[in-house]
C-alpha cells in the first residue's frame, strides 16, 4: 500500500520528473537517439497495426526510470501516432487496478516519456493503452528497477548458517565422543 | 473457446492458443469410451518382466564407482551456480535464470521422472553440496561424517513437511510470479539449498530427502509410474542377509539414505537412485531393472495415507497451476474479466490476498468432491470400508492423471518457449554478451501449435487409460467383483473421467506464455 501511495504522489509530481531532464543537462532523445546516455533497454512490439519502441533509461543515483515509448504505423512509411497515451507501472505482485494511470502526450519528437520513480527494487509492468477510431489498443512490456542491496546479506547469512551449523555439529560430536553412554 | 492462431500477440502479452474445440470434443469423447472399455476390462497379469542393466559389464563398471554420481552432478550444479548468479547479480529484465529453471529444469525434469525415475534426485545439486558439506569428502566414504545423526521426529515421519512446503513454494512460485523474476527464482534456489543442507547436520542419513524435500517426493510419487527401478536381485538373500550392509553402510557404501530395506523394497517412491547399495552390497544382490512402465502403480503394496493426500494435492495443484497461466485466472491486459479481477472486487484486499483465497479453493475443491465420492463408494459398498480407506485405495489411481497432465502442460511449454534459452546462452547474465552468436536472435518454436495440442490430448488420454486401470486394481482389492462391488466403484470413475475432462478444460483455454514476461 504504501508503494502505490508513493506512486500516486510520484504521478502528482510527474512533470516535474519529466523538466528535470532539462535540468540534469540531458538533451531530447527520441528511442532511436540516446546520444549521450545508452538505455537500459528498447524492445519492439507490434500491436494492431502500430510498431511501438519502448525505451528506458536509469536516473543515477535514484530509483527512477524514465520510459520512452515511441509508437508509429507500420506502413513502410510509417507516421507516428498523435493522440495521447496512457500509462500504467505495477509490481510483478501489484494489483494493477490499483494503481493510478498517468496520461502522457507526444512530445516533438514525437516519443511519449515518463518518469516514474519506485520505492522497491525489482521487476515491474508497463502497460500502455492507446485509441484511434479502431478502438483502443494496449500493450505490455517489462522492466527493472535497481538492484536489492540485500543480496549479500542473503548469500552471507546463508554460508554464515552453513558454517554454524556444522560448528555446532563438530562441538556436539566431540562433546559426545567425551562423554560415551549419551546415544543419539 | 478461442479463435487465435498459436502464440499471437494479443495487446503485447504473448498468448498461446489452447486445444481447438474438435481435439477438445474428441478428446473428452475418447474419455468417455476408455473409461468404461478398461475398467471394465478384466485385468491379465502378464508382461511383468525385468531387465538387469547392471549384468552388462560397462554399466556394472559405472556403478561400483564412488565418483559416478559425483562426476554427474558436478555440470548440473554449475547450472545450479549459473542460475544464482544470474538471479542474484545479472541484469533482472531478462536473463537465463528463470528459463533455465522453470521452462527447462521444471519442465523436462517431469519427462526425466516419467523416463528414468528418480534421476533427479541422482543428480541432485543441493544433495551434492550437503553430502560434501556433511561427509567432508567428495565422493569417498567417511564413516564419521559431520552430522548430530539425530533421528528425525516420529510423529514427523511421513511426508507432510513435504506437502506442505510443495503448497507454500506454489503459493510463493505463482502468487509472487517467481518464474518470471530472475531475483526470486535464484532465492527459491537458494532457499532449497539450504532446506536440504541444514538438515544433513542434524539428522541421520539423508532425512530429509526421505521425509521433507518436496521434489523428491512429487517425483517419488511420479517415479512409480517409470521403466527404471533399483531392486534386490533375489529378495531371499537380502532378507537371509546378518550384515545388512546396504542399510547400515560399510567402508564401500554409505547406509541407504532414506533408510530402505531392499529385501521389502517394492515401490520406487523413497528410493533415490543413489547407487550406494551397488557399492555396499557384499553378495552383488542389487540390480538396476528395466521394467514396463507404471509397474509400481498398478501393483502398489502398501497405499498410505499422506501419499493419497499428496497424489490428491498433486492433481489439483497442476491443475492449478496450469489455470493460473491463463487468461481467465489473471488478464495483464486488462481487457477481459478474470477470476483475480473477480477475487479483487469481492475482497477489495489486494492480490495477493485474492490469489490465495482462489488458491485454497482450487485446493479445496478436487478434495472435497474425492472426499464426497470416496464417503458415496463406501456407502453403496456398505461392507464396514471406511470412506477414508476408499479415499487412500483410489488416490493412487490420480497419480497417472496429474502426472500425464502435468506433462502435457510441460510439453507446451517446453515446445513453444524452450526455444528461448538459445539467445540466453549467449549472455546468459544480461550483461550485453554475445558467446555463441545468438543473443538477440529470435528463434522458432520447436514444434508446431498442429504437433503441441495433438501431444497434449494424447498424454492427457495416457493418463486416463493408466488411471482407470490403477482404479480397477484398486476397486478389486478393496471390493471384490461383480454386482455390488462395480456399483460401489463407480462414483470414483466419474470422478477421474471429471478430472480428465478439467486437464483437457483447462489446455483449451489460452496461455499467456512466460517468455513474454520475462
Ligand atoms: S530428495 Fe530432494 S534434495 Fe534429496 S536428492 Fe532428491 S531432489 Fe535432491
Ligand atoms: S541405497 Fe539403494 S535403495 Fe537406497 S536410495 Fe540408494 S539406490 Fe535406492
Amino acid at each position: 500500500m504504501t508503494r502505490i501511495r508513493l506512486l500516486s504522489l510520484v504521478i502528482l509530481i510527474l512533470p516535474g520528473v519529466v523538466q528535470a531532464h532539462h535540468i540534469r543537462g540531458i538533451p531530447h532523445y527520441s528511442s532511436q537517439d540516446h546520444y549521450p546516455e545508452t538505455p537500459v533497454y528498447e524492445v519492439d512490439q507490434v500491436v494492431d497495426g502500430y510498431d511501438v519502441t519502448f525505451t528506458y533509461y536509469e536516473i543515477p543515483g535514484q530509483m527512477a526510470l524514465d520510459l520512452a515509448m515511441y509508437i508509429r504505423d507500420t506502413l513502410p512509411e510509417p507516421t507516428p501516432y498523435e493522440g495521447p497515451v496512457n500509462f500504467l507501472v505495477w509490481g510483478r505482485h501489484e494489483d494493477p487496478d490499483q494503481t493510478h494511470p498517468f496520461t502522457a502526450y507526444r512530445n516533438a519528437t514525437n516519443v511519449y516519456k515518463v518518469g516514474w520513480v519506485y520505492e522497491d527494487a525489482g521487476a515491474y509492468y508497463v502497460r500502455i493503452v492507446f485509441s484511434d477510431d479502431q478502438g483502443e489498443h494496449r500493450a505490455v512490456f517489462d522492466l527493472s528497477v535497481g538492484e536489492s542491496s540485500r543480496t549479500w546479506t542473503y548469500l552471507g547469512g546463508s554460508v554464515a548458517l552453513v558454517v554454524m551449523a556444522a560448528a555446532a555439529t563438530g562441538i556436539i560430536r566431540k562433546k559426545r565422543r567425551r562423554s560415551p553412554g549419551t546415544s543419539s | 473457446m478461442n479463435d487465435h492462431s498459436c502464440c499471437e500477440v494479443d495487446n503485447g502479452v504473448h498468448l498461446m492458443a489452447g486445444l481447438p474445440p474438435w481435439m477438445f470434443y474428441f478428446g473428452v469423447a475418447a474419455i468417455l469410451v476408455i473409461s468404461f472399455a478398461f475398467y471394465f476390462k478384466k485385468e491379465s497379469d502378464g508382461g511383468d518382466w525385468r531387465l538387469d542393466l547392471s549384468r552388462l559389464a560397462p554399466v556394472n563398471y559405472l556403478l561400483s564407482r564412488r565418483w559416478l554420481q559425483f562426476a554427474v552432478q558436478v555440470p548440473i550444479l554449475l547450472l545450479f551456480l549459473v542460475v544464482l548468479y544470474a538471479g542474484f547479480f545479472g541484469d533482472q529484465r531478462i536473463n537465463i535464470a528463470p528459463v533455465l529453471t522453470w521452462t527447462i529444469w521444471w519442465g523436462l525434469l517431469v519427462f526425466v521422472i516419467l523416463l528414468l525415475g528418480k534421476f533427479w534426485c541422482f543428480a541432485c545439486p543441493w544433495d551434492m553440496v550437503a553430502s560434501i558439506t556433511s561427509r567432508l569428502r567428495f565422493w569417498r566414504v567417511n564413516r564419521e561424517p559431520l552430522t548430530s545423526g539425530l533421528k528425525w521426529p516420529r510423529q514427523a515421519r511421513n511426508i507432510t513437511l513435504a506437502i506442505g512446503l510443495f503448497i507454500a513454494l506454489t503459493w510463493l512460485e505463482l502468487g509472487y510470479k517467481v518464474t518470471t523474476s530472475p531475483y526470486a527464482t535464484a532465492m527459491m534456489g537458494l532457499i532449497m539449498l539450504l532446506m536440504v543442507v541444514l538438515p544433513a547436520f542434524v539428522f541421520e542419513k539423508k532425512s530429509f530427502c526421505r521425509y521433507g524435500c518436496l521434489v523428491g517426493r512429487i517425483s517419488g510419487l511420479y517415479a512409480n509410474m517409470a521403466p527404471v527401478e533399483v531392486r534386490a536381485r533375489d529378495r531371499q538373500v537380502c532378507l537371509d542377509c546378518k550384515t545388512k550392509d546396504c542399510y547400515v553402510g560399510n567402508d564401500r557404501g554409505y547406509a541407504c539414505p532414506t533408510g530402505l530395506n531392499l529385501g521389502t523394497l517394492k515401490e520406487n517412491t523413497y528410493c533415490t537412485m543413489c547407487t550406494e547399495c551397488f557399492k555396499s552390497c557384499p553378495s552383488d544382490n542389487v540390480a538396476l531393472n528395466i521394467r514396463p512402465f507404471a509397474s509400481d502403480i498398478l501393483h502398489y503394496p502398501k497405499p498410505r495415507t499422506d501419499e493419497a493426500v499428496l497424489a490428491v494435492i498433486l492433481l489439483a495443484l497442476t491443475a492449478f497451476h496450469g489455470l493460473t497461466m491463463t487468461p481467465l485466472w489473471e488478464d495483464l491486459t486488462g481487457t477481459s474479466p478474470s477470476l483475480i479481477a473477480w477475487l479483487n472486487g469481492v475482497f477489495g484486499l489486494g492480490p495477493l490476498f485474492s490469489f490465495t483465497v482462489g488458491m485454497i479453493a482450487i485446493l479445496a475443491v478436487p478434495f472435497l468432491l474425492y472426499q464426497g465420492l470416496s464417503w458415496l463408494s463406501a456407502r453403496i459398498a456398505g461392507s464396514g470400508i471406511s470412506p477414508w480407506r476408499v479415499l487412500v485405495a483410489f488416490a493412487y489411481s490420480l497419480i497417472p492423471i496429474a502426472l500425464f497432465y502435468h506433462l502435457a502442460h510441460n510439453a507446451m511449454h517446453v515446445a513453444m518457449e524452450g526455444q528461448a534459452i538459445l539467445p540466453l546462452l549467449s549472455d546468459p547474465f544480461g550483461y550485453g554478451w554475445n558467446l555463441f552468436g545468438t543473443a538477440g536472435q529470435t528463434y522458432a518454436a520447436l514444434l508446431g501449435d498442429q504437433t503441441v495440442w495433438a501431444t497434449q490430448v494424447l498424454l492427457v488420454l495416457t493418463g486416463h487409460v493408466i488411471g482407470i486401470k490403477v482404479a480397477a486394481r484398486a476397486g478389486d482389492r478393496l471390493f471384490g467383483r461383480g454386482g455390488r462391488a462395480i456399483w460401489a466403484q463407480t462414483p470414483l470413475l466419474f470422478a477421474m473421467i471429471l478430472f480428465s475432462f478439467g486437464s483437457l478444460w483447462i489446455m483449451h483455454l489460452d496461455m499467456n506464455m512466460r517468455t513474454s514476461l520475462m
